[in-house]
């Protein structure tokens, strides 16, 4: 083994002839020699720049090597270093006083020089292995010490531009594209969706990973649970032609207590995987005794099967069957990882049976008592958000610090019959709140100045000073951490979602909490249809027909420009935003867009004011408008006038 | 059929340009070119002394307004009549054009072609 040229040997020996000769011999050998002629030299040499090896004469004027020695040794900083003496002393009680000091070895002289080299480079191999596994271990240490924050950081992360991604394709499908654009359209928001379901899965699974999973013991109806597990998965059965259906043994009290929220998670996870690979057939969940304290779950498909040696793997980190599994069907592989360790917590354990081409089953254990209550049945709302809600009109105000996702909220509400107003942070939305009156508010949490849990109580505060109703306030964040959402209770949220949050989601929400259904309305004239808010009108403009040859290039260069438009905006640069919607404007007018030039004059305006959600929304009024626009022209004559 | 009004239009939006020029062409005694870039507005404009200069006032760059107080300060381009096209008129805009000393007149981009015809016809008579 080649010495490394790095390598850095320090030889302490007060005899000039000594340093003179392992100089030679360790330098020959390609190491970097340094010396010093006492102990109180070494110290000073090795305080400026440590070495990498020490070899250490014992017999020196003044201090003597085995002290030298056990004062490195005592030095945190430089214990690590291998240290071998070289001696003349050659006496048994010499050589344990050396290692007694600390010495790592001892080499008597007159030494053999092949030895002496074999040794130093020994103890510079286990150096360099000691200092490389410190590396790892401090490493690992910090990694797992920041692994929480990771998590919750990362979570908050890749949410926040993920509900933008979503939400503009949720956005984009509803307007008018050609079939082509709807496929392109169909695709990113799934991507987008996939991604998010892997994110919620991988995050799910470190937290249970790291001991974060506490168990809540809740009384609840264990049949109601079934049927909402099975309602969830209705749809996707029905498109796989798969029939659901569930079996509770008698004996099995319907007022149970375990952790309800885990349960229902396991349960979605498995039957959902069922689904997924049966189709024409049948899925059915059943639940019999397994002791006095254990239920036993079966969930049994009809489905694909699952080879004998795959089966012991599926319970493995992003395992499927194999990787062309994967590309058919979908999923992150997580999730029976996650069931798995769902069980352990909860005392039980999960395995399966199939038999590849006739179905599988799978089985789950895990503990219960009989509720202490008695929990009512609980039917949950199986009905569509929004399908055929009515909305009545309601002025909401949006809270969050994310210019992104202001505009994307801005951009839901578009078409509704309800008016918005944006604040930034807290702060702002407190003052706001208590100049206008609200009818509801989406409330952001992580924010700067004021935070969204102070905002809520302040508004509350308030609202009870002034014995006003509360206002609903929703609280909207990329946490999905459960304490999150505990503490947004406590301040006073009237409910909370996680983003990113679609459309429909929003829109249900706002109207569940004004209790807008169709018993509900009273006043007619203000009820606008969900489904008809998304009909845009086609714009339409009647031009002069002599400039008919200049307007294939005009829409081109304006489309261009609009786009530049949204490209401003996402720098929020203003000043410029001002400067290309005049530019637009004027050319609009003059060409005869009336309108189009009204909208840039709109924007100009918004941009002055620094209004950024009243600007996208204009900016993408142009974008429709352009892509939209029928044009006409006048009658002929107006060519001859 | 009399002699043609020779325009420059500077504009750096050329689908302004493109259509000022359609449409004064289209009136049969007026010829128009034009420069996109304000850059190059005042030597054009010196060299070819045409009988009224069109400007845009916002423009990256040098702006209209620059262009025409460089032109009123030019003994050879000072008796041009200059016509300056807006978006909109803001209060910066009117005062800075107070300073010109061509008795410059303004025209909104809004405006009707029939006004800005009339416009030229007014400053190129007097």
């Amino acid at each position: 083994m080649q010495p490394s040229v790095s390598h850095t040997i320090l030889v302490v020996d007060d005899q000039l002839a000594n340093l003179r000769l392992l100089t030679v011999i360790l330098g020959g050998a390609g190491y970097t020699v340094i010396t010093g002629s006492n102990s109180e030299e070494a110290l000073r040499l090795i305080n400026n720049q440590p070495p990498d090896i020490i070899l250490l004469d014992v017999m020196m004027p003044g201090m003597d090597g085995f002290s030298l020695c056990k004062r490195l040794k005592n030095d945190p900083r430089f214990s690590d270093i291998p240290l071998i003496f070289i001696t003349s002393l050659s006496q048994k009680e010499d050589i344990i006083a050396g290692f007694n000091a600390g010495g790592n070895d001892y080499i008597v002289k007159p030494f053999n020089q092949q030895e002496l080299l074999a040794r130093v480079r020994n103890h510079l191999h286990l150096y360099d292995m000691l200092k490389e596994n410190k590396r790892l271990i401090k490493l690992s240490e910090a990694a797992s010490h920041s692994k929480t924050e990771f998590l919750a950081t990362m979570s908050h992360e890749i949410r926040t531009p993920l509900n933008s991604i979503i939400g503009m394709a949720e956005v984009l499908a509803d307007t008018q594209l050609t079939p082509e654009q709807r496929d392109y359209v169909r695709i990113f928001r799934s991507a987008g969706e996939n991604l998010l379901e892997i994110i919620n899965d991988i995050l799910d699974l470190s937290k249970i990973e790291a001991g974060q999973t506490v168990l809540e013991a809740i009384d609840f109806h264990l049949p109601s649970l079934l049927n909402s597990v099975l309602s969830i998965l209705s749809i996707p059965a029905a498109e796989q032609n798969t029939h659901l259906s569930i079996d509770i043994h008698p004996d099995i009290p319907t007022g149970i207590s375990c952790d309800s929220t885990r349960l229902r998670q396991i349960l979605i996870n498995l039957v959902g995987n069922s689904v997924k690979f049966t189709e024409n057939g049948m899925v059915r969940i059943s639940v019999t005794p397994e002791s006095e304290n254990k239920l036993l779950f079966a969930i049994k498909d009809s489905g694909i099967g699952i080879p004998k040696e795959k089966q012991k793997l599926i319970f493995e980190s992003f395992t499927q069957a194999d990787s062309l599994t994967t590309r058919k069907y979908g999923g992150t592989g997580l999730g029976l990882t996650i069931c798995q360790r769902l069980t352990t917590i909860m005392g039980g354990k999960i395995w399966l049976k199939s038999t590849p081409g006739k179905g599988s089953t799978f089985f789950f254990t895990c503990n219960f008592r009989p509720a202490l209550s008695t929990p009512v049945p609980t039917t949950e709302k199986t009905v569509p958000p929004s399908s055929c809600a009515i909305l009545k009109a309601a002025h909401i105000l949006l809270v969050d610090d994310n210019e992104d996702n202001r505009n994307l909220l801005c951009l839901y509400l578009r078409n509704t019959p309800f008016t918005f107003a944006t604040a930034e942070n807290g702060k702002e939305a407190v003052r706001m709140f208590k100049h206008s009156s609200f009818d509801f508010v989406f409330m952001d949490i992580e924010m700067p100045i004021m935070d969204g849990y102070e905002a809520t109580r302040q508004i509350r505060r308030w609202e009870q000073e002034k014995k006003l109703k509360a206002t609903p306030i929703v609280a909207l964040t990329a946490h999905a951490f459960v304490r999150f959402r505990k503490k947004c209770m406590a301040a006073g949220c009237a409910g909370y979602l996680t983003k990113p949050v679609q459309r429909e989601t929003l829109i249900h929400s706002i109207a569940t909490h004004l209790q807008m259904d169709k018993n509900d309305s009273t006043d007619g004239n203000e009820d606008i249809p969900v489904q008809k808010r998304l009909s845009n009108k086609v714009p339409e403009v009647c031009l002069d027909p002599k400039i008919k040859t200049l307007l294939p290039r005009f829409l081109k260069n304006k489309r261009k420009e609009a786009e530049k438009l949204f490209k401003t905006l996402q720098s929020d640069d203003m000043d410029e935003l001002q400067s290309q919607s005049h530019t637009i404007k004027g050319t609009c007018w003059m060409h005869g867009f009336k309108e189009l030039g009204d909208m840039c004059l709109d924007l100009e305006r918004a941009a002055r004011d620094t209004d950024r959600s009243k600007a996208y929304q204009l900016a993408t009024q142009i974008t429709d408008y352009l892509n939209n626009v029928q044009i006409s022209y006048a009658e002929e004559k107006s060519i001859t006038e | 059929m009399g002699k043609q009004t020779r325009i420059i239009i500077i504009d750096d939006d050329q689908d302004a340009c493109e259509l000022l020029k359609l449409q004064l062409e289209d009136t049969g005694r007026m010829s128009v070119s034009y420069h996109t870039s304000g850059k190059e507005a005042v030597n054009i404009i010196s060299q070819k002394i045409p009988d009224i200069a069109i400007l845009d006032i916002n423009m990256p760059g040098t702006n209209g307004v620059e262009i025409g107080s460089a032109l009123s300060a030019n003994s050879t381009t000072s008796t041009i009549p200059i016509l300056y096209l807006s978006g909109m008129l803001t209060p910066d805009e009117a005062e800075d054009m107070g300073k010109g000393e061509n008795n410059p007149s303004l025209i909104s981009k809004g405006s009707p072609i029939e006004e800005l015809i009339a416009a030229i016809d007014t400053l190129t008579t007097t």
